[in-house]
């Protein structure tokens, strides 16, 4: 974990100084710090100049979120997030949602293009919808940050789940309670997101890596819900219908999986079909409670609010040309199972702030 | 009686007031602060077709203004611009939803044959590796085969359009989610560097984006086809009514089937430009669209109901959905808030909508007649013993009556050579009187329309003007065919008058030209005397050129010009002004070309027809009487107006049709002569008077019978009518 | 003004036909349109000149008041005529006293009675509110000799009811004397043209129309201060009133209401014009006769169409004869339409089975038998 972050920051730090070998002699298309002196302020700076710089830079700013959707727990506190450290740091903070419908995101990223905020969140439906906005907006002179759910086209800063490692753990997990060894049916449903979802295609790619090695694991369904509760619950229905003797459910999300859980426990098998899911919103930890999930993958969705804002933070003041660095922030990734879901924390709730256990 | 108008200007445009000389300042103001229209103005402008949408326009123009004013980045070029190409896409679905809705189906499978449409476009570029044209090719041949599926179900096994399309929906979406599953995540990674694909996806012309440039392009086609070809009529007609299209003989089902194969076209088109934007291969690309588009097309003015819309309000549906959402965007609101908002615009503008197309037509009737003042000299006395030259006699009391409930509506009577009578009816037919006291009816000619002035040529061939249809001429041998029903459009004036509306009176001049009276261009021959209502200059004086063919406008803006007739001093024409109670004298040629004077003034009726006497004198028809009452209303037109609005038009003030009589005037302009009807049982309207061999032949508009009387005394007796032939040696004589 | 209009324009637009408007009831139920008094036959043979009100006399005559006198007609077909009493003014409405005398109103002078021997002497002419009473429009009088009239208006009499009409006055009186004559007591003032009344059958009250209201009043002779109005917003405007034998009442309907004259009832600007400048024959108004004559105004639908008028244009003068139930309900009624020419009918009585209508405008008594109504 720490390892990725480390030569995430290192990369940034190579591109800052390319950005710097680059801005010295352009004649700036960038938005914001520039004007401030350009260039990095000498370490032999007083604090009340370092302190104007840092704020000057900030003061006033635009930073605008595109999230798939509001109205989800993750959404919700990411956006509850932002709000606080933007609005703190003296930068405005909007909002755009395009309610679920790929078309609109395309839409909100465009019309924000066009009106050129200084940083620019989003949270990709798929790798390749937004894919050539972003690349628009970094020429636009825009920060643009993606969350949890990466484009083909990787913009200045990452923020997530470590996506690939989750799938290796989660698949790892699975071999766990399914594998060889177990008397099981080692029958394993997955229930997707959007199958061209960044997240999906990583996770695929993570739990792949993982069940090549298991070919006793028998994957009997790879489905698409769209991260829709409702299809969750009809796929999962079919399935266990199809397959009695399924051993895990496991579908990427929280609140989609919530669905294939109820339709397993509507047929009777939430004893024998283990859940697994990730994300860490209140639902998990009632699920765990209540013996509806197995167990879940929290990955500190506070945390990457915040982070976000401290990146914002970060490239807005570094001066450096958007487009130019290419940074990873993975947040931890915490198992949470039903013995210890009950800890402080455990799971966000949109009031407090808690660091997860790591 | 005669007045000269001396200033310039007026001596060439026709005064328009009937009282001449010096006034008050104050009553000029009064005049014209009357004489301005903006109801008329109102009242024609909504008459116009391209009106129809005026709501939904009302309404994008108002999300338009509203966003502008609130949103500050919603009028940006680069807003607008991004914004033209996301509208693009859905305007093309919502054509092509209005292609299926007129032609009285729906398409509810729209989103789903996008989507489809989009997937499949990019399976082929990416996975597929089929170069970029020929790709698009086969994603306009896949749409166009869905479409085919809808339209053969619907059009071939007579299914309800409502449940195949909502079959097919979920049938197309369910082939989309195969797809999405099994290929997409291999799309997902594949970047197409075609520059043709980039150019379908960013490409401007102009600044505009290609995708608009395109959507621009179809509207136009749209439009076309829509509007001017025989597929965009049998569509409409097939949606009007399928059961009437089938009797006319209209292809239903190959219709019905071509309009579902445009709408899965345009899904294709709309799908291959959302593709190339975004390569977004996702299952959930136009999910829940069909919503949007027919919430568009449904705010554009489409019918539900078919036969009814254009491609514009398909457009404007579809722009201001697009827009609405946009602004509403911009705003930072949620998308909850945005559906909930265009449900209340939906609601809001469909109420207003079906309020326009019901109340349209009412609300022009209301507003449609524009009285302005008119003022009248001093009413002359006809009373009995009054001992003025309009005295009330019973000279017409006694007047023969020929072919009595056998014509409808003589308006104008005219004799030929053998002295048979002609007249013409509202049934359109021009009716020859003949033998011994005219007792042998027989139809000379069928027309159409409402005949009503008549004239014979040198060559015996009967001039007709025909009320809502032009100059046509007829035969001796009873053949007719048409001169003219056209003249110059009076660019000034909003409505389109240079179709002949009501070609009411002619005659022939020395030179052979044929001059006529268009009463009025605003009323069609059952309102004309709402033209009299109004009191506004809405007719005109043409000329037609037997030897050119051309049909020139004279004399514009003239007060309801009724009789014409040739002067006896062959260079100049009299002109009756019904609704001015005057005649005008407009010289064509000779020193004098194109003055005009007022011959006669201040009659006591309404004056109609004019003809020429045997002795150097005219005949004037009266068709009405003036009524102090109604002299009175017509100098306050807002009494008029809100007479019109509060009570029914039977019940409206009327000028005195009851009631009229035939006048005999000097060369110089003198009362000679009058005869009257009191009571009017047999002659109520007099609208025609001829002079035939001693007898003087009278017809009415609203008359069943033409009347005679004798002539008691001498005087030339001429051949056929042939008062001028004896004062000028011209060919062509008879008005 | 021109914010107003374009409002009213666009509550046109939003909401068509909905403006108040005129609010004349159709001629239906029991008014329903017929021929009925075209069909009668006159009771007379020569014309009598503008009959405003007839009475059948106990000897079997007629008393018709036609112009400034009073007439008998009597002899087989009421051939025989012969002028009983002449007046200063347009005698009127005429009712009989027990004596063999007869009251009758005179426009100008008041109450007068012709007695037997055909002296004329004055009644009342002027009530006790000091006003003169000029304009006595009917008179009913009580089997204990009470004498009850109306009086039309204070401004104006006779043939000017019409000005007072356009005026929209309410200065009627509805007045009470004794039989032998004196001041006339005022029971009630204020009226909109009181144009009759008669004693209900109980005579217990009277009931009185009130012609530019529209409206029939009964007025209780136990509690006259508290009327109580029987028929409303009637199609016409009422005159006189009569009892009919079996219950109910003749009701003379002298004019018909049209949308045009209450239209323009309410353009006062064009009101004051039209009667300043223009003579009461030709102007816009209901009228007892139509004149035929081109200077009258005419109405859309009265145009004359290949020689005929139809016969629901709008009136400006026009027959009816309404049998009107004792709760102002009208049972059946006798009409003369548009096209015919016995209009203005002014008085309608009953005596016995026989029903005489004095139709003024068609210078006409007419009379049927009862039965024949039905």
């Amino acid at each position: 974990m720490r390892k990725a972050q480390l030569a995430g920051l290192r990369g940034a730090a190579l591109a800052l100084v390319a950005g710097l070998a680059l801005t010295s002699c352009s004649t700036g298309s960038d938005s914001g710090a520039e004007s401030e002196g350009g260039d990095q302020l000498p370490a032999t700076v007083s604090s009340n100049d370092l302190r104007n710089h840092a704020l000057d830079s900030l003061q006033g700013e635009k930073a605008a979120f595109v999230p798939v959707g509001l109205g989800t727990p993750l959404t919700e506190e990411w956006a509850r997030q932002m709000k606080r450290g933007f609005e703190a740091a003296g930068m405005e903070f909007v909002v755009r949602d395009p309610n679920w419908d790929t078309a609109k995101q395309a839409e909100a990223v465009q019309s924000l293009i066009n009106e050129k905020p200084a940083v620019l969140v989003v949270h990709n439906f798929d790798v390749q919808v937004l894919a050539k906005l972003i690349q628009q907006a970094e020429q636009a002179g825009i920060h643009v940050i993606q969350i949890n759910m990466v484009s083909n086209y990787k913009s200045g800063a990452f923020v997530g789940a470590d996506t690939i490692d989750l799938g290796r753990r989660i698949a790892t997990d699975i071999v766990a309670e399914c594998g060889k060894g177990t008397s099981t049916s080692h029958k394993v449903q997955i229930v997707q997101g959007d199958a061209t979802s960044g997240f999906t295609l990583d996770v695929m790619a993570g739990a792949k890596q993982v069940f090549d090695k298991h070919p006793e694991i028998k994957v009997v369904s790879t489905q698409a819900a769209n991260w829709d509760r409702t299809k969750a619950h009809d796929i999962t229905a079919t399935v266990i219908q199809q397959h009695p003797d399924l051993c895990a459910s496991w579908g990427f999300w929280d609140q989609m999986q919530y669905g294939a859980a109820t339709a397993i426990k509507e047929a009777g098998k939430i004893d024998q079909v283990k859940v697994f899911t990730s994300d860490h919103s209140k639902i998990t930890c009632e699920a765990l409670r209540d013996g509806m999930f197995f167990q879940s993958y929290g990955y500190s969705v506070p945390t990457q609010g915040t982070d976000i804002v401290a990146i914002a933070k970060y490239l807005l003041q570094s001066g450096q040309a958007p487009g130019t660095a290419r940074i990873a922030d993975y947040t931890p990734l915490v198992k949470i199972t039903r013995q210890n879901w009950d800890q402080p924390n455990m799971c966000y709730d949109g009031k407090n702030d808690g660091l997860s256990v790591s | 009686m005669t007045a000269s108008v001396t200033s310039r200007r007026s001596a060439r445009r026709p005064p328009e007031r009937n009282v001449i000389g010096p006034q008050p300042i104050g009553k000029r103001i009064r005049e014209l602060r009357h004489r301005a229209a903006p109801q008329q103005v109102f009242a024609e402008l909504f008459e116009k077709r391209w009106m129809e949408p005026a709501i939904p326009l009302a309404l994008l123009i108002a999300v338009i203004v509203f966003f502008s004013v609130t949103t500050p980045a919603f009028a940006t070029p680069e807003n607008l611009l991004s914004s033209s190409a996301e509208l693009a896409e859905i305007a093309f679905v919502c054509v092509g939803m209005a292609i299926v809705m007129i032609s009285g189906g729906i398409d509810l499978s729209v989103g789903s044959m996008f989507g489809l449409c989009n997937m499949i476009m990019l399976l082929l570029i990416t996975i597929g590796g089929v170069p970029v044209l020929p790709a698009i090719g086969v994603t306009l041949l896949a749409g166009a085969i869905l479409g085919s599926v809808n339209g053969g179900i619907v059009a071939y096994l007579k299914a309800r359009p409502f449940l195949t399309t909502l079959v097919t929906l979920i049938i197309f979406r369910g082939v989309l989610n195969l797809l999405d599953l099994n290929f997409a995540a291999q799309t997902a990674t594949v970047f197409v560097t075609d520059p043709v694909w980039e150019w379908f996806g960013t490409g401007k012309v102009a600044g505009i984006p290609f995708s608009f440039i395109t959507l621009l392009v179809v509207l136009l086609l749209g439009h076309v086809v829509l509007s001017r070809s025989r597929l965009g009529w049998h569509i409409t007609a097939v949606g009007a009514s399928r059961r009437a299209a089938r009797h006319a003989g209209i292809r239903v089902e190959r219709v019905l089937l071509v309009s579902y194969v445009f709408a899965g076209l345009l899904c294709a088109l709309a799908g291959i430009f959302y593709a190339a934007r975004l390569s977004s291969a996702s299952a959930r690309v136009g999910e829940g669209l069909e919503l949007n588009v027919l919430t568009a097309v449904i705010l554009g003015g489409i019918s539900l109901s078919g036969g009814k819309g254009t491609v514009w309000r398909a457009f404007i549906g579809a722009a201001t959905i697009s827009l609405l959402g946009k602004g509403l965007l911009l705003m930072n609101v949620g998308g909850e808030t945005l559906q909930t908002a265009l449900a209340i615009v939906l609601i809001v503008a469909v109420g207003l909508d079906i309020k326009w197309g019901k109340n349209r037509g009412k609300a022009i009737q209301k507003v449609y007649v524009n009285p302005t003042v008119v003022e009248y000299g001093p009413l002359p006395d006809v009373r009995q013993g009054s001992g003025s030259p309009f005295e009330i006699n019973d000279r017409l009391r006694d007047a023969e009556s020929i072919g009595a409930g056998e014509v409808e509506g003589p308006e104008d009577v005219v004799l030929d050579r053998q002295g048979r009578l002609y007249c013409g009816t509202r049934q359109g037919w021009i009716v020859r009187f003949s033998g011994e006291g005219f007792r042998h009816k027989e139809i000379f000619a069928r027309i159409g329309g409402h005949p009503l002035g008549l004239g014979f040529d040198s060559d015996e061939n009967l001039i007709v003007c025909v009320g809502g249809m032009g100059l046509y001429a007829v035969a001796p041998d009873g053949t007719h065919r048409k001169l003219s029903d056209e003249t110059g459009r009076t660019w000034t004036r909003l409505r389109d008058d240079s179709r002949l509306r009501m070609a009411d009176d002619l005659d022939i001049t020395p030179g052979g030209q044929i001059y006529f009276s268009e009463a009025t261009t605003r009323f069609d021959m059952a309102d004309w005397v709402l033209d009299g209502v109004e009191g506004r200059p809405n007719g005109r004086l043409v000329r037609y050129d037997p030897a050119t063919g051309q049909t020139r406008t004279v004399v514009r803006d003239l007060v309801f010009p009724n009789g014409i007739c040739s002067a006896h001093d062959g260079e100049s024409l009299l002109i009756a002004q019904t609704w001015l109670c005057r005649i005008l004298r407009y010289w064509h040629s000779g020193p004098r070309q194109g003055r005009i004077e007022v011959f006669m003034d201040n009659f006591p009726g309404y004056l109609d027809n004019i003809n020429r006497s045997s002795d150097g004198a005219y005949w004037v028809a009266l068709n009405g009487m003036r009524s102090p009452a109604y002299d009175l209303a017509m100098r306050m037109p807002t009494f008029r107006r809100r007479m019109m609005k509060r009570i029914p038009r039977d019940e409206w003030l009327y000028p005195s049709m009851n009631h009229g009589c035939v006048v005999k005037v000097s060369d110089e302009g003198e009362v000679l002569e009058t005869f009257w009807d009191p009571g009017g049982e047999a002659h109520a309207t007099i609208t025609s008077m001829r002079e035939h061999d001693g007898y003087l032949y009278i017809g009415g508009l609203e008359n069943n019978r033409v009347g005679r009387i004798k002539l008691d005394r001498g005087g030339p007796r001429t051949g056929a009518d042939g008062s001028a032939r004896t004062a000028s040696t011209t060919p062509a004589t008879v008005s | 003004m021109p914010g107003r209009e374009a409002l009213n324009l666009v509550r046109e637009f939003l909401f068509p036909g909905r403006h108040r408007g005129s609010s004349i009831p159709p001629l239906d139920g029991g008014l329903t349109p017929n021929d009925r008094l075209d069909e009668l036959e006159p009771a007379h043979e020569a014309p009598v000149q503008e009959p405003d009100d007839v009475v059948l006399d106990a000897d079997g005559s007629l008393l018709v008041t036609s112009g400034r006198s009073l007439l008998r007609l009597s002899g087989p077909r009421f051939r025989d005529r012969s002028v009983v009493a002449s007046f200063d003014g347009e005698a009127g409405a005429i009712a009989r006293d027990g004596d063999g005398g007869v009251f009758v109103c005179v426009a100008g002078a008041g109450l007068l009675r012709v007695g037997p021997d055909a002296t004329t002497t004055v009644v009342t002419d002027v009530a006790d509110d000091g006003q003169p009473v000029q304009c006595p429009t009917g008179v009913a009088v009580a089997g204990d000799g009470t004498v009850y009239l109306t009086d039309g208006s204070k401004r104006h009499h006779g043939g000017d009811w019409v000005r007072d009409l356009m005026e929209l006055n309410a200065l009627g009186r509805l007045l009470r004397c004794p039989r032998s004559g004196g001041r006339a007591q005022v029971l009630a003032d204020g009226l909109r043209y009181p144009s009759g009344l008669c004693l209900s059958p109980e005579e217990d009250a009277l009931v009185v129309s009130e012609a530019w209201a529209h409206r029939l009043v009964r007025y209780p002779l136990a509690d006259i201060r508290s009327p109580e109005q029987i028929r409303a917003n009637l199609p016409g405007y009422p005159g006189r009133i009569a009892p009919a034998a079996d219950g109910g009442y003749w009701l003379a309907v002298f004019a018909l209401r049209t949308q045009l004259v209450e239209f323009v009832l309410t353009q006062r600007d064009y009101v004051e014009q039209m009667m300043r400048i223009i003579e009461p024959d030709y102007w816009i108004r209901p009228a007892l006769r139509t004149l035929n004559s081109g200077l009258e105004p005419l109405q859309g639908g009265q145009i004359r169409k290949l020689g005929v008028i139809k016969p629901w244009a709008p009136p400006r003068s026009y027959g009816l004869v309404a049998r009107i139930e004792e709760d102002g309900h009208a049972q059946s009624s006798l009409h003369s339409r548009g096209g015919a020419n016995r209009h203005g009918v002014t008085s309608a009585r009953q005596f016995g089975d026989r029903l005489l209508i004095a139709a003024r405008g068609g210078d006409l008594v007419l009379e049927s038998t009862v039965g024949g109504m039905r």
